[in-house]
């Protein structure tokens, strides 16, 4: 376990360093500066700018430079914010989107495989119905498209919830209310698609032979289905969260663009506009960081669940 | 009395690529969805020439108006007749789909099949660094490169195909593997074929089947990421126009006060459409071609 864990580890840090030189160099080969933007610069200090940002040294000196910051954990300045740190923007943005998502994901979670399991349960019926439609519908209506029709229908249409905006208290049910249309957009899929996965999972063990045996026993249907049936027909579902995990970094991008959350996804849309480079790699680097050490989080997760999966 | 001379002839005997067509045409679902493909790839052709507007145009007296008698989808907030945009942005979402399909093919194909021909200690570095490419966080990094290399559309097919070849280089490798050790393919060379012979003759058409499921099933996915990057300002980019970059400028001009509905409806309509048939399709083909699974 512990070699396992070391390995999966080295090979994270190996793929943040390949990330981090892709980036680099993908932003110094583009055409144009950093600096163009800035409206009528001399020519002085212009050069004074790219001294101070050390761009009049070699590639490769810029280069070491640059991942020497990022290991002391500096993620430089932001050249269109007039120098201000990097970080001053991508940690409070983190913090906001890390909530959204793990809302998301235990919204995705809980009425996913509650949806699944009731529809294995009873087949053909409504659940049964609702949970096929909408995987359906997660198939054709991405997330980028489903925000703004809930805005249309539950904002603007039916008036029960703010267009936009991110809670200011998390204490009064007012403010907390802006959170449903954004979770729900984020979520939207990974609860259909969750709920697929429970109930093929379900269906498959249901007629394994211990199942037969429970119900010999005398178990009613509600124990036979929550504690015998479960444990190994969620299995589908739960190799799905960790995919799920990284999808959802993707997916607040685009769900913090829509509702106007001041997260991580806007400030690097933003700063994507602005060509702010620090800014962008910033960004990437916390962003890939999260999505590897979900990876490596789950894969460990996977071998405590089950023990036949787990890996010496 | 002596049998007609047709039943000496041997029966017809069915390829695996025309048994599978077969099976596809007997799949309602995908079927209709082939026919309604067809139908909005030629409504994306058609309609920018046949419709008395351009896509650029502005009418000054129509800025932000409902679908009326004049504009069929309305317009925008630039008085842009929205079904001409609408489906001239989808012949850009569906070139994108195509085209950096056939890039991904392209590499996928080309590598996984010298990887497996060649064997030993090649096969062993491609694959590694395929390895290594997995787990990089792909989207991330296309997205790095649409900040700094700002998008045309030429740019876009291209960064999105050259992308999402590794698992069609995969697929491909497996096959051409599993292949070599089959008896048909030591009874070819038993027989003196050439390997030249060996290739079209055998490997070809047994890679055809996974190699055009896993196509169909990567546009509308390239669709998807086009759509995403386009809407996040990253992808297609003014005056060129794409469902991405109309769901954006639609969510944008959303207020309470007009109900703007339409300039999200109509292309998103389109896109939700052309997702879910694609799906199907390429669904379809697989359940037609994968007689393993059945």
């Amino acid at each position: 376990m512990t070699v396992f864990l070391v390995r999966r580890l080295v090979a994270g840090v190996l793929t943040l360093f390949a990330v981090a030189t892709l980036t680099f160099f993908i932003s110094r080969f583009a055409p144009g500066s950093p600096f163009s933007s800035e409206r009528g610069l001399s020519a002085e200090a212009r050069r004074n700018l790219e001294r101070k940002y050390h761009y009049d040294r070699p590639l490769v000196v810029q280069y070491l430079l640059t991942l020497r910051n990022y290991l002391k954990g500096e993620l430089g300045e932001s050249i269109p914010n007039r120098g201000r740190d990097v970080g001053e923007f991508v940690w409070p943005g983190f913090a906001v989107s890390v909530r959204l998502g793990l809302l998301a994901f235990a919204l995705a979670l809980v009425a996913g495989t509650t949806l699944g399991i009731v529809a294995s349960a009873r087949q053909n019926s409504w659940p049964d119905y609702v949970a096929s439609s909408a995987a359906t519908l997660g198939i054709c209506v991405p997330n980028f498209l489903l925000g703004p029709l809930l805005v249309i229908v539950f904002a603007f249409g039916l008036g029960w919830f703010d267009p936009t905006g991110w809670p200011q208290s998390w204490t009064r049910w007012g403010e907390l209310k802006k959170l449903i249309l954004p979770a729900l957009t984020l979520s939207f899929v990974h609860v259909a698609y969750l709920s697929r996965l429970t109930r093929a999972g379900m269906l498959d063990v249901i007629h394994k032979d211990y199942i037969r045996t429970a119900r010999a026993k005398g178990l009613g249907e509600g124990a036979v289905f929550l504690k015998h049936a479960l444990k190994n027909g969620i299995t589908p579902a739960l190799t799905y969260a960790g995919p799920m995990a990284a999808f959802l970094v993707t997916g607040s991008i685009v769900v913090e663009k829509v509702f106007a959350i001041p997260g991580l996804g806007t400030h690097f849309v933003t700063a994507a506009t602005n060509r702010d480079t620090m800014l962008v790699m910033g960004a990437v680097l916390v962003y890939s960081s999260l999505s590897i050490l979900i990876t490596i989080v789950v894969d460990v997760l996977y071998g405590v669940l089950d023990p036949r999966v787990r890996v010496t | 009395m002596r049998p007609p001379p047709d039943a000496w002839a041997a029966p017809k005997s069915w390829s695996p690529t025309e048994l599978a067509l077969r099976r596809f045409r007997r799949n309602r679902r995908a079927a209709i969805c082939l026919v309604l493909l067809f139908a909005m790839g030629a409504a994306t052709v058609l309609t920018p020439l046949l419709s008395p507007h351009d896509y650029r145009s502005q009418d000054y007296n129509y800025v932000q108006g409902p679908p009326n008698a004049r504009y069929w989808m309305g317009t925008d907030g630039n008085g842009r007749d929205l079904m001409v945009r609408t489906f001239y942005g989808g012949r850009i979402s569906f070139a994108v789909g195509i085209l950096a399909t056939l890039v991904s093919v392209a590499v996928g194909v080309t590598y996984g099949s010298i990887s497996a021909f060649a064997g030993g200690r090649l096969d062993l570095v491609m694959m590694r660094v395929v390895d290594v490419l997995y787990g990089l966080p792909t989207m991330f990094i296309v997205i790095i490169v649409m900040t700094f290399v700002r998008g045309s559309f030429v740019i876009v097919f291209l960064v999105l195909g050259l992308f999402s070849w590794l698992t069609l280089s995969r697929i491909v490798r497996g096959q051409i593997l599993s292949l070599k050790e089959r008896e048909f393919v030591e009874a070819a060379r038993a027989l003196g074929t050439g390997s030249g012979a060996i290739i079209r003759r055998h490997m070809i058409p047994n890679i055809l089947g996974p190699v055009i499921v896993y196509t169909t099933l990567t546009i509308p996915s390239v669709m998807l990421q086009e759509s995403f990057l386009s809407f996040l300002g990253l992808g297609i980019s003014e005056p060129e126009t794409s469902w991405g970059v109309l769901i954006d400028e639609g969510a944008k001009a959303l207020n309470p006060i007009k109900n703007l509905s339409w300039l999200v409806a109509f292309p998103g309509a389109c896109l939700a459409v052309t997702l879910y048939c694609l799906n199907s399709v390429g669904d379809g083909l697989r359940d037609a071609f994968d007689t393993q699974q059945r």
